[in-house]
């Protein structure tokens, strides 16, 4: 019974909530509608609020999804982020902590505790920005420690060449280079990296800025375009870092003719062609010419026109699964240009001084072939490499000595060779062998001079050193690697050898390394 | 003169202007993104894998060939987690090739869209190849190309929009069809699971979930690193006490480790495709776990 009257009761309520409230009333009644608009407006007034609290409750999320991130980044790359990001906080301890500072973001952190992944069907795009990962600027830090025994010294000068400005490893322990390198996208079209080197010699530290440079990372056609200081791309040795060397050191050619390798400030303008199996590139670089490439052997040039250009070709592609290859053709030419203060200054040894003024042009060719069983390097690996270069200093030399003159020379042409060839071979795992062959060709010049000139010096007659060097190598994993390397070379003079051995090791920290072919 | 100028601008224009195709071209970094970059693009696409089976997709080189191929691609699909770390970046950079860059469209990256697993607290080169987004080989639970299928499909409407009809109709074939394999495959896996377990390697961490196999352990004492002789007696060892059914190994790797166990210890062991084309019955996507889940069953008896 009192349910048949309640019934009837919400009826009524019903029926009169529907007459009261329909417009067709409403207008009847100027009353009624007021209050309506007041309603109106009240409900506006708690949505403006609510969206106001939405907001709110979005800006913290992002806020916390921010902060979740930092924590993220600092857990996953601790050697970048504890020296670098000065505003995260300190790292979390506890492993509760952890677990929350791995995740990425907020809804990680919820799906973590999910169901399996079918269940937890992620769709459509993720931002694309890529993960996640907050600022990314890869830090690495590389450590090259050797042991060096010489027959001879090594900082004696090579016989038969004008010096080139290389340095020899020194004997005894040495620590050698530390090589620091930050790198990563600056934006949407820029990326940059700077590498700087620790050098210890004795008891001093020096620091020397080994490649600092941006490129560019959104011009169209296959085009790229590279500034600041850096490796120059000519040859296939020359872009090389010491620690992806497969020797102790450089071969004869590159100390002899770079001074080490080509290392310049200035600009680099390279294309890939749209080829889809085998790669052409082209490029070239115009450079201060500040460096030790012997026509513009000079630190000091202190002019608006850059005096180094580079022009370079490359190709490679495979044959089969198991076979690649790369080579190339470079070609490199400077000149010291006519102001006196830059012209290139050769020490000899019997204290005269060369001044050169002219120009040098270096044909470089190379190429590599690499051969691993089914494209896999895992376990087994070869790879061979050979270079050669033309050499050519044309110009004139003014001798000149504290005590007296010692001669103007008339207009020379020096024509120069030098070639290496190694082969590295991984037998198993871990374990690498190596050889290489080295050789380099001085003709006989007396570079337009008179022959009293150069009496009694390093360059009184010309000579053709070789040398032989044998490794083996261990790497325990890609960021380790310890180096037995034996060789014995006639730099310093015919009958004068020079009988090495060097133990190395090569560490690396910080963030994964990719290196190129 | 001008003759001249006209053929060396035209000739210009020629290398340079990119190459005007109906087709998206697409480079998957492993054969699984490959395999179902074709599905899903159908002969819309035309796919390049950079990598066969039969290596490792953590230690290659970047080749001249991969910079050529990366030169012209439109869609670049990787897994992520640096599986590809060690070669990747430098192909990406080589190829001058904004379309791919890291950020772009074009490039896609399989493992943002799904959940993933093993992903450690802390991250210490001690430790060995651990990567800090979680192990990599997400390819082993085939529950997680649903997601990642649908993210392709969208993908490729967005670079291709001429044929994103296309490529809705085929990503939503390649959902239907895939849940009906899946049904099988749960189906026909039912008697795997709680089976005790060896892996050589770390690969399977997904598959393990799926199948709800019990991992007893690993032949590798830290992801990448192989194992002593000691450190396999220590797991022979081991075994006595937690009588594993089998050991499973990859076709990608040396399998001597697995092999010895199995010999000393008498259990199956499994060498499983681990991605297409790892094996002659694996050619596939639908093959590649067909025959996974055959090699495990057959290990059982």
């Amino acid at each position: 019974m009192f349910h048949s009257h309640l019934r009837t009761f919400v009826r009524a309520i019903c029926i009169a909530s529907a007459i009261f409230a329909s417009p067709l009333y409403a207008q009847e009644s100027p009353d009624v509608q007021s209050q309506i608009l007041q309603i109106q407006a009240s409900l506006k007034q708690i949505k403006s609020d609510y969206e106001q609290r939405i907001n709110a409750l979005e800006q913290q999320v992002t806020q916390l999804k921010l902060e979740n991130r930092q924590l993220a980044h600092q857990a996953h790359s601790p050697v970048v982020m504890t020296a670098f990001a000065s505003k995260a906080p300190p790292a979390p301890a506890s492993p509760a902590q952890q677990r929350v500072a791995k995740a990425e973001t907020l809804e990680e952190s919820i799906v973590n505790k999910a169901p399996p992944p079918a269940a937890a069907t992620p769709e459509g795009f993720p931002n694309l920005g890529g993960p996640s990962h907050g600022i990314s600027l890869d830090a690495e830090l590389i450590l090259d420690a050797k042991y060096a025994a010489q027959s001879q010294n090594p900082s004696n000068p090579a016989a038969g060449w004008l010096p080139s400005g290389s340095e020899g490893i020194p004997r005894g322990l040495s620590i050698g280079e530390t090589e620091l390198a930050f790198k990563g996208s600056v934006d949407n079209l820029f990326r940059a990296e700077a590498r700087f080197v620790f050098e210890q010699t004795g008891n001093n530290t020096g620091i020397r800025t080994e490649e600092v440079y941006a490129e560019t990372l959104g011009l169209p056609w296959g085009t790229k375009v590279k500034a600041g200081k850096y490796w120059s791309n000519v040859g296939y040795l020359n872009d090389k870092h010491p620690h992806e060397w497969d020797f102790v050191d450089l071969p004869l050619a590159y100390n002899t003719f770079f001074g080490g390798q080509l290392n310049e400030t200035g600009a680099q303008l390279s294309w890939v062609a749209p080829t889809d199996d085998t790669l052409i590139k082209l490029g070239g670089e115009i450079a201060q010419g500040s460096n030790v490439y012997p026509g513009s052997f000079n630190g000091n040039y202190n002019q608006n026109k850059p005096r180094l250009g580079t022009v370079f070709a490359k190709a490679g592609g495979d044959v089969g699964t198991s076979h690649s290859w790369q080579g190339g053709v470079s070609y490199i030419r400077s000149t010291t240009g006519s102001n006196a203060d830059n012209q290139a200054n050769y020490q000899l040894t019997n204290n005269n001084s060369l001044l050169f003024n002219g120009g040098n042009t270096t044909w470089l060719a190379d190429f590599v072939y690499r051969w691993a069983p089914e494209g896999d390097a895992t376990s087994q690996n070869l790879k061979w490499q050979t270079e050669v270069f033309l050499n050519n200093q044309g110009g004139a030399m003014t001798c000149s000595n504290k005590d007296n003159d010692c001669g103007n020379g008339t207009n020379y042409n020096n024509h120069q060779q030098g070639l290496y060839s190694q082969a590295i071979y991984q037998f198993i795992p871990k374990w690498r062998v190596g050889y290489r062959y080295d050789r380099i060709y001085s003709g006989n010049s007396l570079y337009g001079l008179p022959a009293s000139a150069l009496t009694g010096s390093q360059i009184q007659s010309g000579w053709s050193p070789y040398r032989n060097s044998l490794m083996m190598d261990w790497a325990n994993s890609e960021f380790s690697l310890l180096r037995l390397q034996l060789a014995r070379d006639n730099v310093f003079g015919s009958g004068i050898y020079n009988n090495q051995i060097y133990l190395q090791y090569i560490m690396t920290l910080g963030a994964h390394g990719s290196h190129k072919y | 003169m001008t003759s001249i100028k006209k053929l060396a601008f035209s000739l210009l224009l020629a290398l340079a202007a990119p190459l005007v195709h109906a087709d998206l071209k697409v480079f998957a970094t492993v054969p699984e993104w490959g395999a179902l970059a074709e599905t899903l693009g159908g002969d819309k696409v035309k796919v390049y894998t950079a990598t066969t089976a039969l290596q490792d997709a953590h230690r290659i080189q970047a080749r001249p060939s991969l910079i050529a191929q990366a030169r012209s691609t439109n869609l670049l699909v990787a897994t992520g987690a640096s599986l590809e770390a060690g070669w990747l970046p430098t192909v990406q950079r080589e190829a001058n090739n904004p379309a791919i860059g890291t950020g772009q469209p074009g490039y896609f990256v399989a493992s943002e869209y799904v959940r993933m697993l093993d992903v450690p607290a802390t991250v210490d080169r001690s430790m060995g190849d651990v990567h800090a987004e979680g192990n990599p080989h997400i390819q082993t639970d085939p529950r997680n190309l649903l997601p990642i299928a649908s993210a392709l499909s969208k993908r490729m409407a967005q670079l291709d929009p001429d044929n994103a009809a296309y490529y809705r109709a085929r990503g939503e074939q390649f959902q239907k069809d895939w849940q009906s394999n899946l049904q099988r495959w749960q189906t026909q896996a039912a008697p795997l699971r709680g089976v005790k377990v060896w892996y050589q390697h770390d690969g399977y961490a997904y598959m393990n979930q799926w199948l709800g196999l019990n991992r007893i352990g690993f032949l590798e004492p830290i992801p990448g690193v192989e194992p002593s002789t000691k450190q396999l007696s220590d797991v022979l060892q081991r075994q006595q006490s937690l009588q594993g059914r089998m050991v499973i190994a990859s076709a990608y790797m040396n399998d001597a480790p697995s092999r010895w166990l199995s010999e000393k210890a008498n259990i199956p062991e499994v060498v499983l495709p681990f991605t297409v084309g790892g094996n002659a019955q694996a050619r596939t996507l639908n093959g590649l776990y067909d025959d996974t889940i055959n090699r495990l069953l057959a290990g059982l008896k």
